[in-house]
């Protein structure tokens, strides 16, 4: 039986946001195809082949511990570019975006190396960005919902991954917001988004199962998540 | 502005508030602090010989009130927020109220339970004498950004006159032992029946040493991030504490403090927890041994949590759980595992918070609902604006699907859980569904307790 592998990276550290959710969810998606999962918690004091996984997972974490991980990742960057650049699954949410752009000027006006995979700059705010968002994205029909919590502001960068309905953009006063590059979903969107957006969920398990040559077959949108979309849409934002 | 005149109007309007019949708790010392803007007012004061905060993430207003009990039946003249508002503009309305007209403070002692991103606006620095740390975990995002930031603003309000008594469990608020420039008296839990290893993908607040960030080791884990740790590397560790709990036996409401019998006043760990920092902060102000057991151990404290009523004959209990802060559900779903026999609970809340206007749900995700997915929990009601985001978390929890029931009309509540549920009944809810659920439980009681 063909396996999916899936990397929570840095899931002890970028774990400030109901995380484990997005792995909960992609884990039964997969389950749901009959396809078998495995995932594998790796972080700061692991190894980590960026070969061997199909899907790779980073979710937010303090201000500091984004620093502590960001020390140790910055090893993997070639190994991080090739895999990018050879189709592996990227799922990146909330500060971990900040990662892999090409450096974080943070607010003692220092600029950091970052991974450099992506041309953008981060900085590091005194003001925090607090709020529910409502997102297009190209990919699927419906749109997007979900909440940030950040201090970092991204510069300009063209493949984003959602236009704003209601929000905030990458930074204030822009109407784009993450990062879609080959397989790599980057998103200032934090917490549980796979969860709270089965149809994009749907999205990329369908582009896993694609990639890997495994069958497919459309799911039935009749689990919990697809009616909690369709009531928090219907209460905050159609009838608003 | 002369502080004789400050004081006059901020008692002048307590007395117009009371007048109107309204709590007066926050609007003077709103008047005060952001009309008149005497933001500095309170370094005025000419504060008592003890001055005592309780701040943290979960347990200071259990714990502030157990000091207050122990230290007023041991005569000790206590002044304290007993009302739960403590953030600035209630502890500044508190305290003007308590001076004479010099600005000399009236009682002998000063407790106030703190807001932790207000703790540096209420005392300038060096002016506590003694500041308890309770906990610093995961808490309203939306608000604090997270425990980082609520840990840095708690230490500007920290000066080297103020002895700390802080819960060493915690390693984030730990890490004062090794740089707070006075006296630290550290408290903790022992090892207890309920201590338990971590798995991979357990959710920890903390899982690596402040001092060198290499992983810390836990030998056990109380919930959390709560424990005993140890860095493998440094000298970064948890290790033995002044004051610890041991023999913990939640059943009989009983444990031991460095060896001494306590009863505790409920049957949850969070009572060891504020137990302990009650008696660590009363023997370090010089309260006897004895007298504060004396007062433990009379087991007359109430502890205000978990009200309990009832409904077609089964017993009805309401338990609080802030939302935003994934212990507190945990410490309650606990609780509710802990009783003996069925059980059914309803669950839910309209709004995430009281205090601002966003939807952030991702702390469901953190909270450890797999606890309720055992054979003693009947039914579990979701109600509330949020019910499908409860159920969909719920469902993750291997809770079975018949037991998993999303109420659209809060109105047939009552004949549902009469009809196809047993056993006790929990709440878990929003301050506004806890009391439209009591009202319409009572309403609809046919037992006649209604």
């Amino acid at each position: 039986m063909e396996t999916v592998k899936i990397a929570h990276l840095y899931y002890d550290i970028m774990n400030l946001y109901g995380e484990n959710g997005n792995i909960r969810y992609l884990k039964k998606k997969f389950e749901d195809q009959n396809i078998k999962t495995e995932v594998y918690f790796l972080s700061i004091e692991d190894d980590i082949d960026f070969n061997k996984y199909d899907v790779y997972y980073i979710g937010s974490g303090t201000d500091n511990n984004k620093k502590i991980v960001l020390n140790n990742i910055l090893k993997y960057r070639d190994n991080i570019k090739d895999a990018i650049y050879t189709n592996k699954f990227f799922l990146i949410t909330g500060n971990a975006v900040d990662l892999f752009g090409k450096s974080i000027m943070n607010n003692n006006g220092e600029e950091i190396e970052a991974l450099h995979i992506f041309d953008y700059i981060v900085t590091e705010e005194e003001f925090r960005i607090i709020e529910d968002q409502y997102y297009t994205c190209s990919l699927i029909d419906e749109k997007i919902i979900g909440f940030q919590n950040r201090l970092s502001v991204m510069s300009k960068y063209s493949n984003n991954l959602f236009e704003v309905v209601k929000g905030t953009g990458s930074s204030p006063n822009v109407t784009t917001e993450g990062i879609l590059y080959n397989n790599f979903y980057g998103t200032y969107l934090l917490g549980p988004i796979l969860v709270r957006n089965p149809h994009f969920t749907d999205y990329i398990v369908k582009k896993v199962c694609k990639q890997k040559d495994l069958s497919y077959n459309e799911p039935k949108k009749d689990d919990i998540c697809y009616l909690a979309y369709d009531e928090f849409v219907k209460n905050f934002y159609e009838n608003q | 502005m002369k502080l004789r005149l400050i004081i006059f109007i901020n008692k002048l309007i307590t007395k117009i508030c009371k007048l109107f019949k309204k709590n007066g708790s926050v609007y003077p010392g709103y008047i005060i602090y952001d009309v008149l803007r005497q933001k500095k007012i309170l370094e005025n004061i000419k504060y008592p010989k003890y001055v005592i905060a309780v701040t943290g993430s979960s347990g200071k207003g259990s714990t502030t009130e157990l000091i207050n009990y122990i230290l007023t039946k041991k005569g000790y003249d206590v002044c304290y927020n007993k009302n739960g508002s403590n953030g600035v503009l209630a502890a500044t309305t508190l305290i003007l109220n308590n001076c004479n007209s010099k600005g000399e403070f009236l009682h002998e002692v000063l407790l106030l339970e703190c807001d932790e991103r207000h703790l540096k606006l209420i005392f300038g620095k060096n002016k506590m004498t003694h500041l308890i740390i309770t906990n610093m975990t995961r808490d309203q995002p939306a608000r604090h950004g997270n425990s980082d930031i609520v840990f840095a603003d708690v230490l500007k309000g920290i000066g080297n006159n103020t002895k700390l008594i802080i819960n060493a469990d915690d390693p984030l608020v730990n890490r004062l032992k090794y740089t707070h420039k006075n006296e630290v008296i550290r408290y903790g839990i022992g090892k207890t029946k309920d201590s338990y290893i971590g798995s991979a993908s357990d959710l920890v607040d903390y899982a690596y040493c402040p001092k060198c960030n290499r992983k810390l080791i836990y030998d056990y884990y109380h919930y959390g991030h709560i424990g005993n740790f140890h860095c493998p590397i440094c000298d970064f560790k948890r290790g033995n504490v002044d004051f610890e709990a041991t023999d913990v036996n939640l059943e009989k409401k009983k444990a031991k403090i460095n060896g001494k019998s306590v009863l505790l006043d409920k049957n949850v760990l969070y009572a060891v927890y504020y137990t302990i920092a009650a008696y660590a902060l009363c023997k370090t102000i010089g309260v006897e041994d004895k007298d504060i057991l004396d007062v433990l151990n009379e087991n007359k404290h109430e502890s205000k949590r978990g009200k309990i009523s009832s409904f077609d004959g089964r017993k009805l209990i309401s338990l609080e759980s802030k939302n935003e802060n994934n212990l507190s559900y945990y410490q309650s779903i606990k609780y509710i595992t802990d009783q003996p026999g069925k059980k059914s609970i309803i669950i839910g809340f309209n709004n995430v918070s009281r205090r601002h206007p966003h939807n952030d749900i991702s702390w469901l995700w953190d909270i450890k609902f797999e606890l309720l997915n055992c054979k003693n929990i009947d039914k579990i009601y979701c109600i509330g604006r949020f019910r499908y985001d409860v159920a969909a978390r719920l469902s993750f929890a291997g809770i079975e699907e018949d037991k998993l029931i999303l109420v659209d009309d809060l109105e047939r509540i009552p004949d549902e859980v009469r009809e196809k549920s047993v056993g006790d009944i929990y709440t878990m809810c929003c301050i506004e569904l806890t009391g439209i659920l009591k009202r319409m439980l009572e309403e609809n009681d046919e037992n006649g307790n209604g």
